[in-house]
């Protein structure tokens, strides 16, 4: 019997039983679209940890200490002169961690993260200015003010007019504001929101307020024994301070353990899809035994008029590769439309097609009804043409 | 003239458990090409395993069994199925049509089988439902058919596929006996144009209208 018969055939019988047909691809079609939204969700996810990598850099080291004596002297930026000796070094940027203080305008209490740093800030997290500039050499001696976007545009609601050049009390202390940031989207890489921080030079902030810079950011070289120069020395520098604790982050590092637990979890996630689809098979197995069971009179007869063992096999088999055929496209659109709306809706970033999981769903569903489909197959064919034909 | 169907010393033993029952005991049996012959027994004689041996859906426990000089014993279950399909028709008492095809489709199983393209099958099959008296009923499904009717393209079924011999389990058995008559009258016209046809009936007065009866009891020919 040629291959198109045989498809026909199949598909006339999957078609004449509609419901039960439908309810063995049901499982069929779960299976393929889980496979086809966790993967779509973890790749998705992964891509949009990248970007967020591909804005920092590789080779972007953020460094933290927490002195924990209370008499230890401030770290000042002179006491890190020392960095910029060192060749691995390509620039950093000291910052003292950001402080919530709070400026009063009228009636209203608004709330603003205050970071001491310097005029390099701007270059190493490729600020831009919405208006006026940001801090230069010259502000280390003078109360001068960079204004996240958000920040400002509370403030701006208060006093109703431009921000730039007024005057705000923080901490006792007046500080001038010289320039507002443009808005930037938010990157959990960074140590700050950008569009929620105030900026004033670290000499200005350490002098007012006694704080001391309790962190830094480097751009290192691609020398690959680098980080681990840096965080020696920066480790030896910082301990004539007394600091006790310190924590590096490493983008090259993070990013590449990013990438192995992407795949861990890819294949985990992948894991977790099959066993719906194989349950799904299942599913497709065992109505084909009710099939094959209810068809013994035409299995007999088949056989009688011709039919060879493996033209039966061939039936059964197409008829359960159809099933999980259909189960899988349907299951392949449901997962497209319903990672979309998952990830649109819950994860609110942008949504891409990728076609690598619904290949993979597609193909291990149709997979998984060859594979459930050759024992009832098997059995159909074994059976005794007298014993079939004499059923009633 | 060599025989179309020649059983030699065939016996069929079946083991049920602890229990053996001979079906079949030292039977020897020739049946020339063209004849009609009607297999009559009780229930039990063993008429129905003759015909499933004959028709090659069973073998002899011992014996020997040919088929247009063929010897079966040794071929493949493949190979009996190419003969089946090349040289056998059958004709059930339940006519076992699929529900779900109409006639013509039906009748083009056995032709898709062996290889006939979907219109050169379904030419075939409507000139010989034209011939057993169902033009006009080539898109009927089973259900929409009398039991006359469905024999009727069972037999055509039967034929499509220019089988020589066509065995048919009591043909008649499910039939009123204006329509059985029919069914045999169409079964003679068949045997008048060369089949072989093998009558398997416990009806006394069908069975006395054929040419040459073999008549069974308790697994032997009497």
């Amino acid at each position: 019997m040629s291959f198109y018969q045989i498809l026909k055939q199949a598909s006339l019988n999957i078609f004449s039983n509609k419901l039960r047909s439908f309810l063995a691809l049901l499982g069929v079609l779960i299976g393929t679209s889980s496979i086809v939204v966790l993967i779509t969700i973890s790749e998705i996810t992964y891509i949009e940890s990248l970007k967020s990598f591909k804005e920092i850099g590789e080779n972007y080291v953020k460094m933290d200490y927490f002195d924990e004596s209370s008499e230890a002297e401030p770290l000042v930026l002179d006491d890190l002169v020392s960095l910029k000796k060192l060749d691995v070094i390509e620039k950093f940027v000291p910052y003292t961690r950001s402080h919530n203080t709070f400026v009063h305008i009228n009636r209203a209490k608004i709330n603003v993260p205050l970071s001491g740093t310097t005029p390099e800030m701007k270059e190493m997290l490729n600020l831009e200015m919405q208006e006026g500039r940001f801090l230069n050499i010259i502000d280390a001696n003078y109360n001068s003010i960079v204004i996240g976007s958000k920040v400002a545009q509370k403030i701006e609601k208060e006093i109703a007019g431009s921000i730039l050049g007024t005057v705000l009390k923080l901490n006792n202390q007046y500080y001038k504001v010289v320039g507002v940031l443009k808005d930037k989207k938010r990157n959990r890489y960074l140590p700050f929101d950008i569009n929620n921080i105030v900026f004033t030079h670290a000499n200005a902030l350490i002098s007012n307020t006694k704080t001391s810079l309790t962190s830094m950011i480097l751009k290192i070289s691609d020398d690959p024994d680098a980080f681990e120069k840096v965080k020696k020395h920066i480790v030896i520098l910082l301990q004539q301070n007394s600091s006790k604790y310190f924590s590096f982050f490493y983008s090259s590092e993070v990013k590449k353990n990013l990438e192995k637990m992407n795949t861990m979890f890819s294949g985990f996630l992948f894991a977790i899809g099959s066993i719906a689809l194989i349950v799904g098979g299942i599913g497709v197995m065992n109505v084909m035994l009710v099939s094959v069971s209810e068809r013994k009179k035409e299995i007999g007869l088949r056989m009688a008029i011709g039919a060879n063992q493996m033209d039966i096999l061939n039936l059964f088999i197409f008829e359960s590769i159809i099933l999980s055929f259909i189960g899988g496209l349907v299951g392949v659109i449901v997962g497209i439309f319903a990672s979309y709306f998952i990830v649109t809706y819950f994860l609110k970033v942008a949504f891409m097609f990728l076609l690598f999981p619904c290949t993979l769903g597609f193909l291990f569903s149709t997979l998984t009804g060859l594979f459930f489909g050759i024992y009832p197959a098997y059995r159909a064919s074994k059976l005794n043409p007298i014993n079939c034909l004499r059923e009633s | 003239m060599s025989s179309l169907i020649k059983i030699q010393n065939v016996s069929k033993i079946y083991k049920q458990g602890n229990e053996i029952f001979k079906a079949l005991s030292n039977v020897s049996l020739d049946i020339h090409s063209g004849e009609f012959v009607s297999l009559v027994g009780t229930s039990g004689s063993g008429k129905s395993t003759i015909l499933n041996i004959i028709g090659l859906l069973d073998s002899p426990t011992i014996g020997e069994y040919l088929v247009d000089g063929i010897n079966v014993k040794k071929l493949s279950k493949n190979k009996l199925a190419k003969i089946r399909s090349n040289s056998i028709g059958f004709v059930f008492q339940q006519f076992i049509l699929l529900p779900k095809y109409n006639a013509v489709q039906n009748v083009c199983l056995p032709l898709l089988y062996q290889g006939y393209t979907q219109s050169q099958a379904q030419s075939k099959a409507k000139s010989i439902l034209d011939k057993v008296g169902m033009s006009s009923k080539y898109f009927s499904k089973p259900n929409e058919l009398s039991g006359g009717q469905q024999q009727r393209v069972a037999i055509a079924r039967a034929l499509v596929a220019s089988a020589k011999i066509i065995l048919a389990d009591e043909p008649t058995g499910s039939l009123d006996s204006k329509t059985g008559d029919g069914i045999i009258s169409l079964l003679k016209d068949l045997n008048e144009e060369g089949k072989t046809i093998i009558l398997v009936t416990h009806d006394n007065s069908i069975a006395n209208n054929c040419p040459r009866v073999i008549k069974l009891n308790d697994g032997r020919v009497v």
